[in-house]
Order: structure tokens, then sequence, then C-alpha cells
């Protein structure tokens, strides 16, 4: 290779190094918004676009319909629907999330319908709104609703529902290569309703 | 003067040998063609007349991936995921050279875009046999092309080379990237490469038998140093062009991994695949009892000392592998080390040639049935 043929070869060779790392860059930070970050990348959802309901935050979200109620933008952390509502699985993320449209302020009452799964058995379940947790023990596998109290200082539009004890389901030596469920599941959620206020006197069905 | 005139010539000459080969190569080429086209054509007609509703049109038979590919073409890239039951599924899983071409045979030619597409795998169907038998003579000899032709004309999934989907480019440009690695011509590797990685995710793998090759040769401490390091820096480039472009048109440069949720595409572990596959039976054994063939090839290509075709192998079978076991067959008997393998396994064992083309033969024209019928599992 002659002089200018290597100097041509090195300066192809910085230029390529230069796009290379550009690209990885990139990688690391892509421009998406919460919703396409959480199905697509971080796949904490298994809900794209999910069919919507009307419902206020009093009235709660029903976990045992399809899709979302108008006033939560994004669930994370939960698996698939079911008939009777949804489990919350560690495998997608440690907890369950609910993204608001309208951000929570003052006093709050938090109410959730949800049971346990085995692992969970008498475990706490902690609870987050706006850097605030409180915990509730879950006792048995009956569904109970549990209540808490919040006084927020500053706006918050994310409420966190994170299981002591989730763990995989299906027990080992029942393995059964066509139902490979592997979910980490920890709470049965059914209902919660978020309402002005504290708890006293609030009734919930 | 003298000595350029000679460089050039002796350039011209090896360049002549490395696209032509012996005569016969192009020639045998050819003939496979016509026999691989009148295969697909022939039980085209028997699937027509068993099951009715055979495509007639050229660009008729362009469905599945191919419609995909007829997106791209048509319309470009999606600016957000519109299909499937879910709405979540995009165009971006799609990697752009193939449907590249296709734009510029539609532009030239003036037809539909299926036609196109069909079209364009057709070229490049007969460029990759071309390539192949090539590669085949220079590292299995002479006496193993017509074992070669008959693979290539009976492979079992065929099929895709006929029908607007990618493999038929993906072989052609993986058969000149071994061919240029094993004669030392690193930037024609590197550059065939970067090609090959904008075909398919898996072309990238290359580098890793660039890497092999470099080291065996000794020549990236020698005065072809320059050419070595720049080929290898050469492989990627398709894939981070397609990347960059993601991220502007998109937002996410990893978006055509992403999107493999929208075909429940999910990272799991290969051997598992294979295990599961296993234990299920039907259509999921015979998946994965090929990609533990594939497995078992690289293992054995490993073990012949043809370390830079069984690692890409190795690294081609596990990456789909990781994400399940659908389209396994079609990804394994299209890949050129798996094909070279098989032709070097067979090379002196007569027994076994014939019972792996007549294994090769049922199976081509049965799976070319099927596709014709549209059963999904030929997807």
């Amino acid at each position: 290779m002659s002089s200018s043929g290597k100097v041509i070869s090195k300066l192809l060779a910085l230029a390529l190094l230069l796009l290379y790392g550009s690209v990885l860059a990139l990688v690391l930070s892509p421009r998406v918004n919460e919703e396409y970050r959480a199905y697509y990348i971080d796949r904490s959802t298994d809900e794209w676009r999910p069919v919507r309901y009307s419902s206020t935050p009093e009235e709660g979200i029903d976990f045992s319909r399809n899709g979302l109620p108008s006033f939560v933008r994004g669930l994370s952390g939960v698996s698939h629907h079911e008939s009777w509502g949804r489990w919350t699985d560690a495998t997608r993320r440690r907890f369950a999330r609910i993204d608001l449209a309208e951000p929570l302020t003052g006093d709050v009452c938090v109410s959730v319908k949800m049971f346990p799964a085995k692992a969970q058995f008498g475990k706490k379940a902690h609870i987050r709104i706006g850097g605030i947790s409180k915990s509730v023990v879950t006792a048995n596998s009956d569904p109970a609703w549990y209540s808490l109290d919040f006084r927020l200082s500053a706006p918050s539009t994310i409420l966190e529902i994170e299981p002591e004890s989730p763990a995989v389901g299906r027990l080992p030596g029942t393995w059964d290569p066509k139902n490979p469920d592997s979910r980490r599941m920890g709470l049965g959620l059914q209902r919660i309703s978020i309402a002005e206020g504290n708890c006293a006197g609030k009734r919930f069905e | 003067m003298r000595a350029e005139f000679d460089k050039v010539s002796n350039w011209s000459r090896k360049s002549r040998t490395f696209l032509l080969g012996r005569g016969y190569v192009p020639l045998l080429a050819v003939v496979c063609f016509l026999l691989s086209s009148l295969l697909v054509v022939s039980f085209t007609r028997l699937a027509g007349a068993e099951f009715g509703s055979v495509p007639g049109a050229t660009g008729e038979r362009c469905k599945w991936d191919c419609g995909w590919y007829a997106t791209i073409v048509d319309g470009g890239y999606d600016k957000a995921p519109h299909a499937h039951p879910k709405g979540d599924a995009a165009n971006w899983a799609f990697f752009p050279l193939f449907p590249a071409v296709a734009s510029l045979t539609k532009t030239f030619f003036g037809v539909k875009t299926g036609s196109a597409l069909v079209w364009t795998s057709k070229l490049f169907l007969l460029l990759s046999f071309w390539a192949f038998l090539r590669l085949a003579e220079r590292e299995c000899g002479r006496e193993s092309l017509p074992f070669a032709s008959a693979l290539l004309v009976f492979n079992p999934h065929g099929i895709y080379g006929h029908v607007g989907y990618t493999e038929p480019m993906y072989l052609f440009l993986c058969s000149i990237s071994f061919l240029a690695l094993t004669e030392r011509r690193w930037l024609l590797a590197g550059a065939a490469t970067a090609a090959m990685s904008a075909v398919r995710l898996v072309g990238v793998l290359f580098l890793a038998s660039y890497a092999v090759q470099a080291l065996r040769t000794g020549e990236l401490k020698g005065r072809a140093a320059g050419s070595v390091v720049l080929g290898a820096l050469l492989c990627p480039l398709g894939l981070a062009a397609f990347m960059l472009y993601l991220h502007f048109h998109v937002g996410d440069a990893l978006a055509f991994k992403h999107v493999q949720v929208a075909w429940d595409r999910e990272v799991m572990n290969p051997l598992a695949a294979i295990w599961n596959g296993l234990a299920l039976g039907g259509w999921d054994r015979y998946f994965a009892a090929v990609a533990a063939s594939s497995l078992a090839m690289s293992a054995w290509l490993a073990y012949r000392g043809k370390l830079e075709y069984s690692i890409f192998l190795l690294g081609a079978t596990l990456l789909p592998l990781s994400t399940g076991l659908i389209s396994m067959p079609r990804y394994v008997f299209w890949q050129v080390p798996f094909l070279l393998g098989l032709t070097m396994l067979a090379r002196h064992r007569t027994g076994l040639s014939f019972a792996l083309l007549g294994f090769a033969a049922a199976m081509s024209a049965f799976v070319t049935v099927s596709w014709f019928a549209g059963r999904n599992f030929v997807v």
C-alpha cells in the first residue's frame, strides 16, 4: 500500500470508529416516550395502547376489566389480564407501577383490593406515592381491601405497589414444557381506588 | 510502466479467477437455478391441482415476510407501530438492503412491488448458487460439486429463494465473504460483510470468522495489517447505518430488536428452546432437531479445523434460537457453513449423499406444497 493509501486507510478507520462510537451512544440514549420504553425496551408491561374505559380515580381501576381507565396513563410490572384481575409480576418489574394522568397532592386515601400469592402469605406489601412508603401485611389467599392514608407535600403521578416475596408460581417437580409459566407473582390485584381526603369513614366494595 | 502494466494485468487475472473460477461453475449455477425453478413451478402446479388458490402471477407469491418488505419498498420504514391485532408490529424488524435493491428493480423494470421483490430474490438465487459453488469448489474440491449442486437444487427450504425473501441475497453475500476470506482479500470480505449486516442481523457475526482467519494467517502483523484492520472495521457498517437511521426515524436504534415482541419473540435460553421443542413434538420437534443439527455441524467443523465456519454457524444458530424455534429450518438451511459442512461430510460417502439428498428432495417438495397451500409452519 502506498503512503497516501495508508493515510486514507487510517482516516477511514478513524471515521468508522467514530461512527460506531456514536451509534453505541445512541443505543444507550433512545428518544422514545414512556409508553414505548415500558412496552418495547423495559418489557415492564404487555399492554400496548390498551382499551380505555371511563372511570374516575374514586371509582378506581378494575383489574378484572380488560384495558385501563381514562385517568391512568400507563401500567407496568403486572402480568396479563385475567377474568379476576392481574398478578404483579417481578420478572417484568420489581413493583407494579401505575402512571396517573393527573398528579395527586394533599391528603389522599389509597385502597387496594388484593390477595397474596402463596409465597407472599403473611408478608408485607409496600405502597408508595411521591416518596412516601407505607406497608400492609397480606394475610391469606382471600381478597381483601387494604386502605392507607397519604399526605403528599408535592404533586406525584406515580403509584407503586411492591410485594415483599414474589416467586415463581409453579412448583419444582411439576414443570410442564407446554405451560412454561415463569412469572414471579406476588399480589393478585383486583381493584384500586384513589380518593381525596383520608380513609376514615370511606367504604369500598 | 511495464511494472504497472504487469500489476494491472495480474489484478485483472486474479479478479477474473475470483469471479468465474473455472468456466463450468457459472454454467453449473445456471443449470441449478433452472432446475430449482422447475422444481418450484412443478410443485406449485401440483399444489394448485390439490388445494386450488395457488398464485398465478409472480407478484402473488409475495406473502408473509415478503409482504413486510413490500411495505418498505412502497412507503419506507414505519414511523410508529400499527400492525397485528395489538397494533404493536412495525416493519423495523426487516433489514434494508434487500428492499432497497428491490426498489431499484421496481423502478428499473416498472413492475409491481411484489414482482420486484420476487425477481430480486430470484436474481440473487442465481448469484448465490454461483458464489456457493465457487466456495465449495475451493474448499472441498471439484469432486464435491455434483453433491453441492444437488443440495442447492433440493434444499429442503429452497422455496424461500423464489418468493421474495432475503435468503438468496444473504447466501450470496455470505459465500462472497467466506470466499474473500479464504483468498485473504480482506477489504472485499469486509465490504461483503458490511452489505450482509444490512440484510440480516446475523451477518455481523462474520466478524468473528474474520478475526479467526486474520489471527490464523498472521497478516495482522504483516504488511497487509492496514487492510486487515480496515476490512474488520467495515464488517458492521451496514448494521450501524441501519441503527443510525432507526434512531433518527423512530428514536430507538435497537427498534429492529425491540419490535420482535410483536411476533412474541423474547430472549430465552437457546438450549432450553431446543429441549422444549424436542419435548413438545410435532413441528417444534423438527425445528429443534434442525437447530441441534446445526450446533452439531458447528462442533464437527471445529473438529475438522474449520474454525472460521464453525464459529459463524454457532453464532448464526444461537442468535435466532435465543428468541424461539420459529423459522429455524429456514435460517439453518441457508447458512453457508451448514451447506458446506454437509458437502464436506458427503464428499466421499455415497450412501450418506443419497440419504441426505433423498431427505432434502422429499422435504423440499413437501415444504413447497405447504407454502403454496398456506401452511404457516413454513413462514
